[in-house]
């Protein structure tokens, strides 16, 4: 049976609802003929894609195992310059990953600092950032952690192709006995700030993903294993303050960006994963509120995973939840349930999820002197 | 006097009339609303029910439209779930999504209908389902199989295959 002949807009407008997780089917689709590749080569096309999808998919993750990351891809996507040697994924955003490109023994702070990268996977673009200010250095031992951003606001920017050529900043938070200290790079001065810092008591930043909600960072911290809280970072007016977490079972929490842009945060227990969200209020008091419980071994059966040591490790916006049980870690799609493996648990201490678009620009032949990109 | 719910007949391509409730259908579709609009002066103290011509669609495809509008756009009949929902567990999707995946498992034909009469009318909800559905059905389909769908015919050349396929080696 045949369709009946669809007129050209129709066409991209079937195309461009090929789901972002799998671009193989716009390659595909570009060989049915020069006019179909023709429109999906067109850099109009792709933009739409991006617009029309809006949240990018997850390509793959970022597994460090004994401090040195390696791609882990969860579709078709080739990353051929995610082979690289002796390097450690500390964050990932807005279409960038923010590497340490030594190996080291452990999270807390060498003074051979000066060694962040940010780099773009698919183009393998490099930008190796300068030399952290000394004063950092000065009250070790410390924790510390750091996120990569685009540096246009959210309601500026759409992060759609902020990656290729936009500005960038890293923030830089470490943690000593009673102080948290940051220190922003930006790309536009390509110089680390002055360093800020803010009087804070137990707080002690993991080396975990973090979660940006409008222009605030959010990093978790966790005092001597014990006590668990939220470090907040306003990126606009550099303060930093500690946000109390409701007292709970869980082993591990991941924090969470809520669909209507509050913050939130999650956590299992006894094969139930929780979510919490922030509720609106005065800030520095403001409540938590449990916003949705979801059983997980319904999720799981089919898998047969054992449940007992079942924990989340982070939560990609709008796309999946990355969870490790017992022997393994594996990623659940948040709106189909479908489930990804990633790999065996073992030695696995960090998980940095990579997202971005990845629409081929096809330079066949076939365009006959039409768009290359 | 309380006002009865209004209602609007739309006559199909092939001169069938359909029943419909006006705040439902001026919901759904953008151009019956603009219909709609147009007619409202002149028949604002009259009683009688107005017809509206849809000359690019058939009956067999405008009576499925409005079961979708129907179901879709009925303030009264559409149960929502919280806003701040983020983890879609198996059995508590949508209350419609079950309806929808119903909806567009049509044939080929009866499908491309719905998109044509979607865009017409300006559903846009009816439209992306549509749409998504056709992009579905291309999914599964080898390249060979996609060309005979849309009867195209293949202007690559052998060489011009080649490179395409040698370039994106990973997507095959």
């Amino acid at each position: 049976m045949s369709l009946p002949v669809l007129m050209d807009d129709l066409v991209d407008r079937i195309i461009i609802r090929f789901p972002p997780e799998e671009p193989e089917l716009l390659v595909r689709a570009s060989l049915v003929c020069k006019r179909w590749c023709r429109l999906i080569s067109d850099p109009a096309f792709r933009r739409r894609f991006r617009k029309l999808h809006r949240a990018p998919p997850m390509l793959g993750v970022f597994c460090t195992r004994h401090s040195v990351s390696s791609f882990v891809p969860t579709s078709s996507v080739p990353l051929p310059h995610a082979m690289r040697s002796n390097w450690r994924a500390i964050d990932s955003r807005h279409g960038r990953v923010l590497l340490r490109s030594l190996p080291w023994g452990h999270d807390f702070l060498v003074l051979s600092a000066g060694n962040l990268l940010v780099w773009d996977p698919i183009t393998d673009e490099q930008c190796p950032l300068p030399k952290l200010p000394d004063q950092l250095f000065s009250r070790v031992p410390c924790t510390w952690t750091a996120a990569v951003l685009c540096a246009a606001a959210d309601g500026v920017c759409d992060h759609i192709d902020c990656h290729s050529g936009g500005s960038f900043l890293v923030v830089f938070m470490c943690t000593a006995a009673r102080e948290a200290f940051t220190c922003v790079y930006s790309s536009e001065t390509g110089a680390w700030s002055e360093p800020t810092s803010a009087k804070l008591r137990h707080a002690e930043v993991c080396l975990s993903p973090s979660v940006l909600v409008g222009n605030t960072l959010y990093f978790i911290s966790d005092h001597c294993g014990r006590s668990l809280k939220i470090l907040e970072h306003d990126v606009e007016t550099q303060e930093t303050s500690l946000i109390r977490l409701p007292r709970t079972n869980y082993r591990q929490i991941a924090l969470v960006k809520m669909v209507d842009g509050r913050l939130g945060f999650s956590g299992v227990h006894e094969s139930k994963l929780y979510l919490w969200s922030r509720e609106a209020g005065s800030e520095k008091y403001a409540g938590w509120a449990q916003s949705q419980v979801i059983d997980l071994e319904t999720l799981l059966r089919p898998l047969g995973t054992l449940m007992d040591s079942l924990d989340v490790i982070c939560f990609v916006d709008g796309v999946a939840a990355i969870f490790s049980g017992t022997d393994e870690v594996f990623a659940i799609d948040l709106k189909s349930g479908r489930i990804t493996k990633i790999g065996e648990l073992m030695g696995i201490n960090n998980i940095v999820p990579y997202m971005s678009f990845y629409t081929p620009a096809l330079v066949a032949a076939a365009t006959g002197g039409g768009p290359r990109a | 006097m309380a006002s009865e719910k209004k209602v609007v007949f739309l006559r199909s391509s092939d001169g069938e009339a359909f029943e419909v409730s006006e705040e439902v259908i001026s919901a759904a579709s953008v151009t019956i609303k603009g219909m709609i609009d147009e007619e409202s002066p002149s028949r604002a103290d009259t009683a009688a029910t107005t017809t509206l011509a849809i000359p690019n669609v058939t009956a067999a495809t405008l009576s499925r439209v409005l079961h979708y509008v129907n179901k879709h756009f009925d303030a009264a009949a559409v149960v929502g779930r919280p806003d701040d929902y983020i983890f879609c567990a198996p059995g508590d999707e949508h209350p419609l999504a079950r309806f929808d995946d119903d909806f567009v498992d049509v044939d080929n034909d009866t499908l491309i209908d719905l998109v044509h009469a979607a865009e017409y009318l300006h559903i846009k909800k009816l439209f992306d389902l549509t749409c998504k559905a056709v992009a579905d059905k291309l999914k599964g389909r080898t390249i060979d199989q996609i060309r005979e769908t849309f009867g195209i015919v293949n202007d690559y050349t052998v060489e011009e295959e080649v490179e395409v396929y040698r370039e994106n080696s990973w997507a095959f």
